[in-house]
């Protein structure tokens, strides 16, 4: 081969410039598969065809399911081969909405997500109604789930089901104390207090400062329910701020001045600033964190709370047990249970959405909610399986299965489609309350006028 | 300008050719610029005018999100006091700091190596690693400072979970963090000629004398650049209130730019979320240009203006 050896820098240039202009018609061509020539009949024989892998994607806020992802357990059952087969997961934890909505404004969301702002994005419309596909489904009935945790997938302005129950979905409402520290404080732990004035008095019995007026333990922390859900208002009022029927909302109700007031005397007991500093600063959490310290002698919290102290602190887990969730005084007598909590959402906009219902099929299976069960400490309110569980799997565990059926009134949490807004809103609020900055009345006002205007500005739907 | 033109018309072919080759080098630069900043920076704007959640149709809106955000939204003017404050004191303070921190290091300190380093180690530590250090420092339960109160029988300070004392406390933290304006101050104070110092001597001039009137002006433009990155970057602040207070308590620590997060990332309100981040910027470029305004009367630039 003779020829030039040498090349010069416009042709050099001039080459580059081809090469990267095929590589960008290259990238921006159709995907291979569809240049392809058109398969054969015989090619289209479902029996001569492998199924294709279909990658579906799951994201979760929690972290607490990572390792069973990551050591694919999932994989190795047979119930997965039976309704999944070619479906691969590809799953992120701790994935809370900022990432799915910025996936969602790219056009490419994943299949599904669990523990987002379901209602916040129900209103926007992406989810996939999942009613049809649970009709034709041979493994999820509604009539094998208790009706609440069922409930918890329809919501407002939304028609049919957000998705189905999924992962960490049963009750949510229960008191738990510290059995030893009750004692010691010569309150009777078989008496645990059913309202919030009487568990203010539980509370100046375990409140304990030194000499210098330090907090040191305390009893109760009200705003620490469920994390600081705003919804554990409407739960120890026994009333609705937000009604999924007509789309109204007050927070207005003389009962939630009431609850402002009697919750503010056990911080005045504690004083604000010690008891946000044991839970670092308000609005961090720390949920928990404290009970198991021992710092805590009381939280409300739902089912998951005995298993997941015996996991993280074995020796307090002994000593727990649970009661019914403290109300107002004057509901003394109520029993009130939550239900829900999680549910599989698929989006209609992904790619595999069907796919991703065969998951939501498996992890309704016995065999990945026993998974699920004895690895994280989570529970599906799917009733046939439920009630294989041994209630006294954990210590306190027990209370939460006798209330399903002992409850006088339920509730179905996170609702609101403002609910992110006002989780941040209402924290500040209850803040000032507690603080001497407005009265409880004031508050209640406040909370309103906030909520009032940013749904407003947020162009909600108006009744 | 005619100049201008005749020479780019007149380019030889050599010329062009070395202009083309000189474009394609600096061009992932120019698109990435084109593309990353530039575009969403206008994009931003027009959003800002817009009604834009990521998922529903965009709705043109005019001035609202503007509108709403000075009239109508519950948390702006505590953002605005608290960023104030917070940018108000921390950025003088972390100059002044940084100054005679450098000053106190251009001295013939012994294990003066030793020092730079480590007060330069902080500005490189990740910020959530050094957020997890003042957790600890600060705790009110097992913090080194309330421990030893504790241990003395006296009332520990609730340096995050007070009103009063959650701003103070991360104005500290940020005052730990100078260690890049420390190096930068160093560099300017090697190059003022030690001449000025000797002739100041012979003068008579004490150590104070030496300091505030040749150290001080000598070192003005950095002091000038120093405060005007502080002010840019204290506006910005979001990572350490975002980790080690959320904004409380009571939304004393929620700065400019958390707020701005949580309108877009929250509440999914981009439009308010860029009409806020338009606000902040063009506060930013007043400051700014009023910094450089009175800069004539007080940064030395060695006689020129």
């Amino acid at each position: 081969m003779e020829g030039k050896k040498s090349l010069t820098r416009r042709e050099f240039l001039k080459m580059a410039s081809a090469i990267s202009a095929g590589a960008v018609l290259a990238a921006c061509a159709p995907a291979g598969g569809a240049q392809q020539p058109a398969p054969s009949k015989a090619e289209e024989a479902p029996k001569e065809a492998p199924q294709k892998p279909v990658t579906v994607r799951l994201w979760v806020a929690w972290s607490n399911m990572d390792k069973l992802f990551q050591n694919e357990v999932w994989y190795k059952m047979p119930e997965y081969e039976e309704i999944c087969g070619n479906i691969k997961i590809e799953y992120k934890g701790s994935t809370g909405d900022q990432f799915v909505m910025t996936a969602l404004a790219a056009g490419d969301p994943p299949e599904a997500a669990s523990n987002i702002s379901y209602a916040q994005f129900a209103i926007k419309g992406v989810f996939l109604d999942t009613q049809p596909l649970v009709d034709a489904s041979k493994y999820v009935h509604e009539e094998d789930f208790i009706p609440a945790v069922w409930n918890f997938c329809k919501f407002w302005h939304f028609d049919g089901l957000v998705g189905v129950p999924a992962f960490e979905s049963f009750l949510d409402y229960g008191l738990n104390y510290n059995t030893e520290m009750v004692q010691k404080a010569g309150l009777d732990p078989d008496n645990p207090p059913q309202t919030f004035g009487e568990a203010l008095e539980w509370h100046k019995a375990l409140t304990v400062k030194d000499d210098a007026g330090n907090l040191k333990q305390f009893g109760l922390d009200p705003y620490d329910a469920m994390g600081g859900d705003p919804d554990g208002m409407e739960v120890a009022c026994n009333h609705k701020y937000w009604d999924d029927e007509t789309g109204k909302f007050d927070f207005t109700h003389d009962l939630f001045v009431e609850y402002f007031d009697i919750t503010k005397k056990f911080y005045d007991v504690m004083g604000p600033d010690q008891i946000a500093g044991l839970r670092q600063a308000e609005g961090m959490g720390g949920w928990g964190g404290s009970y198991n310290a021992e710092v805590q002698a009381m939280i409300i919290e739902g089912y998951w709370h005995p298993g997941e102290t015996t996991v993280q602190a074995p020796e307090v887990a002994k000593k727990n047990r649970a009661s019914w969730t403290l109300v107002l005084d004057g509901l003394k007598g109520h029993k009130i249970q939550v239900a829900g909590g999680h549910t599989f959402a698929i989006f209609k906009d992904s790619k595999h959405p069907k796919e991703a219902f065969k998951l939501a099929e498996f992890f309704l299976t016995d065999a990945a909610l026993d998974t699920l069960f004895k690895q994280v400490g989570w529970i599906v309110g799917k009733k046939s399986w439920v009630e294989k569980i041994d209630p006294n799997t954990y210590p306190g565990l027990e209370f939460y299965f006798k209330s399903a059926n002992e409850a006088t009134d339920w509730y179905e949490l996170r609702r609101f489609p403002l609910h992110g807004f006002l989780w941040d809103q209402l924290a500040e609020v209850r803040e000032m309350i507690y603080r001497g900055k407005l009265t409880p009345q004031e508050g209640t006002q406040e909370l309103q006028k906030r909520i009032e205007t940013e749904w407003k500005n947020q162009g909600l739907p108006m009744v | 300008m005619t100049v201008f033109n005749r020479r780019i018309w007149r380019l030889s072919k050599a010329e062009t050719r070395n202009q083309i080759t000189g474009l394609l080098f600096v061009s992932p630069w120019i698109i990435g610029f084109l593309l990353w900043t530039a575009y969403p920076l206008a994009s931003s704007f027009f959003y800002s005018f817009t009604h834009y959640d990521f998922i529903t149709q965009m709705r043109w809106i005019g001035f609202r999100n503007y509108v709403e955000i000075f009239t109508d939204d519950p948390r702006f003017w505590t953002v605005v006091y608290n960023t104030v404050y917070y940018v108000g004191i921390s950025v003088p303070l972390g100059v002044a700091t940084a100054f005679l921190m450098a000053n106190l290091l251009n001295t013939r300190l012994v294990g003066r190596s030793f020092f730079r380093a480590i007060f330069f180690i902080p500005s490189i530590v990740p910020a959530v690693c050094s957020a997890m250090v003042w957790l600890f420092i600060y705790n009110n339960q097992y913090g080194v400072i309330n421990n030893f109160l504790r241990a003395m029988g006296r009332p520990i300070i609730p340096f995050l979970s007070s009103v009063t004392w959650s701003k103070p406390s991360l104005i500290v933290i940020s005052l730990w963090g100078q260690g890049a304006a420390v190096v930068i101050f160093l560099a300017s104070l090697q190059d003022v000629p030690r001449s000025l110092y000797e002739a100041a001597t012979v003068d008579g001039a004490n150590a104070w004398h030496r300091f505030w009137h040749i150290t001080v002006p000598m070192s003005s433009p950095i002091i000038l650049y120093n405060l005007v990155m502080g002010l840019i970057s204290g506006f910005q602040t979001f990572l350490m209130p975002y980790l080690l207070t959320n904004g409380g308590p009571m939304a004393s620590t929620e700065f400019y730019a958390m707020h701005l997060w949580r309108n877009a990332f929250e509440l999914f309100r981009m439009g308010k979320a860029c009409a806020l981040a338009w606000i902040m910027l063009i506060t930013v470029v007043l400051l700014t240009l009023l910094i450089f305004k009175t800069s004539a009367s007080w940064v030395f630039y060695g006689g020129e203006r």
